[in-house]
C-alpha cells in the first residue's frame, strides 16, 4: 500500500507538524490552500499557535481515521453481501461510531481558554465539525443559566445600568419567569 | 529548510490564570467573532437564548443577529394556551430572522378556554417571512379529547423548500400535494394523521432526497406503498386495537437497508419485501404476522410456504414470539443465511415440544458462518427458554454472545449460577468464543418502542441501545 500524502503545516510560533493530507484537508482553509499549490516548504497558518494546532490535529487525525475505517468498513460490507462471506469490518465500524462520540465529548472536555482558542482555530481553519462541536459545548456552559451565571462563568463584565437591565427583562419577561 | 512564514504573535496576549476578565469587560468569549457567538446562541433553547440579551451590552442584539430557533416547549407551554399564542406571534414579529428551525407541539387546534379557532394564528406564523428557510419543522396539534374534527394543516406548513427534517402530526393535510416540494428533505415523520395513503405516496413523492421515514398511528394508511430511490430506512408504527394498516409493500427501494416495525398490533397484516434488495436490517416480525413475503419467498404465521429465496443481506434480525415450533423457526433463519445478530423476544412461554430434539441433523447456513449475537428478551429460565438457547449454543459455530434479558427479577447469583448450569458446557457449545451475559429487569420485555432510532442512520445497530 502506497504511504499517504503528507502536507506540512507551520503554526504562528513556527512549530513544524507532518500530517496526513487527509487529516489537514478536513480544514476547508488548508484544502484551499492545497489546492491553490500554496504547499512548497509548509504551509503557514499564522492565526494558530502551535499549542492550539496540535490539538486541532489530534481531533482531524481520528476524525480522517475513523473516516476512512468507515468507507472500507462499507466497501467491506458490500463485498460481503455479494460473496456471502463473514464481515468482521461491520462490528469495527460500529466501534468507532461509539468511540468517536466518547471521543468527541473527551475532547471539549477543556478549560474555557483552550475552548476559546479551538472555537477560534476552528473558525479560521474552517473545521465545520470542530466549531459545532465547540459552539454546542458552550452552548452547553450557557444552557439554563441566568445572566449573572452566564456573566460569572464566561468573565463578563455587566455594563448595563440597573434600568437598561430592568428594561431587557421586562420586554422579555416570559424568559426570566 | 528554515519556514518562510515569519513568526506573528496573536495580538490576545495569553493572561496569566488569575486574570480571566480581560480589561474590556467581555471576558475571553469577546474575542470570539459574532458569527461563531450566532451559531452558539442559534444553539440554545428559546428561553436561553432571549436570555442572553440581559448578560451585557455585546450580547444584547446576539439573540437578534443569531439564526431563530423557535419552540414551544421552551416558552412555558404550561401557560394558558393563549398567552402562548400572542408569545409566539410576539417573537415572530421581534426576530428579524431567519429562523433555522420551528418546533409547534403545545397548542389544540382550538382554545380550550375560548373556543377560539387558532387555525388563522399558525397559518399567520407560518406564512412570516422569518421562517422562510427553515431547515427544521415539528408541527402537531395537541390532543384534544373526544375530539372527532378532522383539524387541518395550513397549507402555508408546506411551503419551506429548505427543510431537512420535518415531522407532521395530528392533523390532516390538504389533499391536493401538487407544487408541494421539499428538495433536500432528508428525515420525515408522519403521525396519526387522518388522510389515506395517497397523502403518504404524494410526500414520498414530494421529497426525493429522503433518507428516513417514520410512520407512526395514521390510521388512515391501510394499503402503503413504499417507491423511493434514496430512502435507506423505514419505520412504521401501529399501535390500535384493531388493525388500520392492511398492507405494507416495499415496492421499489434500492437504497433501503432498514425496515423497522414497532407495535404491530394494528399491522401491517401483510408484508410484501419485494423491492429492497439491500436490506440489512429488519423486524420485529412477529409470530403472528398473517403473510410476510420476503422478495418470492412467503411466509404464513412464519411458516414457508414456498421455497425459501435467501436475502444474503440481511444482518440483523428482530423477531417477536407467541407460540413458537422449533421447524418454524428453522425457516426464518434459513431466509437469512448471512444473519449476524438476532433479537428473539418471547411474548407466551414457548413450547418446543419434540422437534426441538432433532436440531443435530439441521444444517442451518446462518449458524455456521455468520451468527455472532442473540438477544434473548423475557428469558424466564423454563424449560422451553432453555432448549431454545440450547439450540444456539450446540449448532451456532461463530456465536460469541447470547445475552440473556431476564424480565421481573433482580439479578441473583444463586438464580444466575443455576441457569448457566443447565446451559451445554464449555466442551459440548459449537463455539468456544461464547460468552453469556444476564441483564435484569422488573418489567417485561414489550416490542421495540423507541421509533426515533428510524432516523438515526449513523447507529449500526437501531435496536442495539434499546432494552
Amino acid at each position: 500500500m502506497a504511504s499517504p500524502a503528507m502536507v506540512t503545516l507551520i503554526s504562528s510560533d513556527d512549530a513544524r507538524f507532518e500530517v496526513t493530507e487527509a487529516a489537514a484537508t478536513m480544514s476547508q482553509t488548508i484544502r484551499h490552500m492545497i489546492e491553490d499549490g500554496c504547499t512548497d516548504g509548509g504551509i503557514p497558518l499564522p492565526n494558530v499557535p502551535a499549542r492550539t494546532l496540535a490539538k486541532v490535529l489530534e481531533y482531524c487525525n481520528k476524525h480522517a481515521a475513523a473516516t476512512a475505517a468507515e468507507s472500507s468498513a462499507a466497501g467491506g460490507a458490500a463485498a460481503g453481501s455479494d460473496s456471502g462471506s463473514s464481515s468482521s469490518a461491520d462490528s469495527a465500524g460500529k466501534d468507532d461510531g461509539v468511540d468517536l462520540a466518547s471521543f468527541d465529548k473527551a475532547f471539549v472536555e477543556v478549560d474555557t481558554d483552550t475552548l476559546y482558542d479551538l472555537l477560534l482555530a476552528a473558525n479560521y481553519l474552517d473545521v465545520k465539525t470542530l466549531l459545532d462541536l465547540c459552539c454546542q459545548k458552550v452552548a452547553d456552559m450557557i444552557r439554563g443559566k441566568t445572566p449573572e451565571q452566564i456573566r460569572q462563568t464566561f468573565g463578563i463584565k455587566n455594563d448595563f445600568s440597573p434600568e437598561e437591565e430592568e428594561k431587557i427583562r421586562k420586554e422579555n419577561q416570559w424568559a426570566f419567569e | 529548510m528554515a519556514p518562510q512564514a515569519k513568526k506573528r504573535r496573536r495580538t490576545r496576549k495569553k493572561a496569566p490564570a488569575a486574570a480571566v476578565e480581560p480589561a474590556d469587560g467581555n471576558g475571553l468569549i469577546g474575542v470570539l467573532p459574532n458569527e461563531v457567538m450566532s451559531s452558539i446562541i442559534s444553539l440554545l433553547p428559546s428561553d436561553d437564548g432571549v436570555r442572553t440579551r440581559a448578560v451585557s451590552s455585546r450580547w444584547r442584539d446576539l439573540w437578534l443577529s443569531a439564526p431563530l430557533n423557535l419552540d414551544d416547549d421552551d416558552l412555558r407551554p404550561w401557560r394558558n394556551g393563549d398567552g402562548l399564542v400572542d408569545l409566539i406571534t410576539e417573537i415572530l414579529s421581534t426576530h428579524p430572522g431567519p429562523a433555522r428551525r420551528l418546533s409547534l407541539t403545545n397548542l389544540a387546534r382550538v382554545s380550550s378556554t375560548h373556543g377560539d379557532d387558532r387555525y388563522p394564528s399558525f397559518d399567520g406564523w407560518f406564512q412570516s417571512p422569518v421562517l422562510d428557510k427553515i431547515k427544521e419543522l415539528h408541527f402537531r396539534y395537541l390532543f384534544r379529547y373526544l375530539n372527532s374534527d378532522v383539524d387541518p394543516l395550513p397549507p402555508s406548513a408546506l411551503r419551506f423548500t429548505d427543510l431537512s427534517v420535518a415531522s407532521y402530526g395530528r392533523c390532516h393535510f390538504p389533499e391536493n400535494l401538487a407544487g408541494v416540494s421539499f428538495p433536500n428533505l432528508r428525515q420525515l415523520t408522519l403521525f396519526d394523521l387522518t388522510n389515506s395513503e395517497a397523502t403518504l405516496e404524494a410526500m414520498i413523492q414530494a421529497c426525493p432526497a429522503i433518507r428516513s421515514l417514520l410512520l407512526s398511528g395514521n390510521m388512515g394508511f391501510r394499503h402503503v406503498r413504499i417507491s423511493s430511490p434514496t430512502l435507506v430506512s423505514l419505520g412504521v408504527s401501529t399501535l390500535r386495537n384493531e388493525a388500520v394498516m392492511e398492507e405494507l409493500t416495499i415496492v421499489d427501494a434500492p437504497s433501503m437497508e432498514r425496515l423497522l416495525l414497532f407495535e404491530t398490533d394494528g399491522g401491517p397484516m401483510n408484508i410484501d419485501v419485494q423491492g429492497a434488495p439491500n436490506l440489512q436490517v429488519l423486524g420485529s416480525l412477529s409470530s403472528s404476522m398473517p403473510r410476510v413475503q420476503l422478495g418470492s419467498t412467503v411466509l404464513q404465521k412464519m411458516i414457508a410456504t414456498t421455497v425459501i429465496t435467501p436475502m444474503h443481506t440481511v444482518k440483523i434480525l428482530a423477531l417477536n414470539a407467541g407460540s413458537f415450533e422449533l421447524n418454524t423457526f428453522v425457516d426464518i433463519l434459513k431466509c437469512f443465511p448471512c444473519l449476524q445478530k438476532l433479537y428473539f423476544t418471547s411474548f407466551v412461554i414457548t413450547d418446543f415440544g419434540k422437534t426441538m430434539l432433532n436440531y443435530g441433523a439441521l444444517s442451518i447456513p446462518c449458524l455456521d458462518t455468520h451468527l455472532k449475537e442473540i438477544v434473548l428478551r423475557n428469558f424466564r429460565g423454563g424449560k422451553d427458554d432453555i432448549k431454545f438457547a440450547k439450540f444456539f449454543v450446540l449448532n451456532a459455530r461463530v456465536l460469541r454472545l447470547m445475552e440473556f434479558r431476564v424480565p421481573i427479577r433482580e439479578s441473583t447469583k444463586k438464580w444466575e449460577a443455576n441457569q448457566r448450569r443447565k446451559l451445554p458446557k464449555k466442551i459440548n457449545r459449537a463455539s468456544q468464543a461464547l460468552r453469556f451475559d444476564f441483564v435484569y429487569d422488573d418489567c417485561i420485555f414489550r416490542s421495540f418502542e423507541d421509533t426515533y432510532c428510524t432516523h438515526e442512520l449513523s447507529k449500526a445497530d437501531p435496536f442495539d441501545s434499546m432494552f
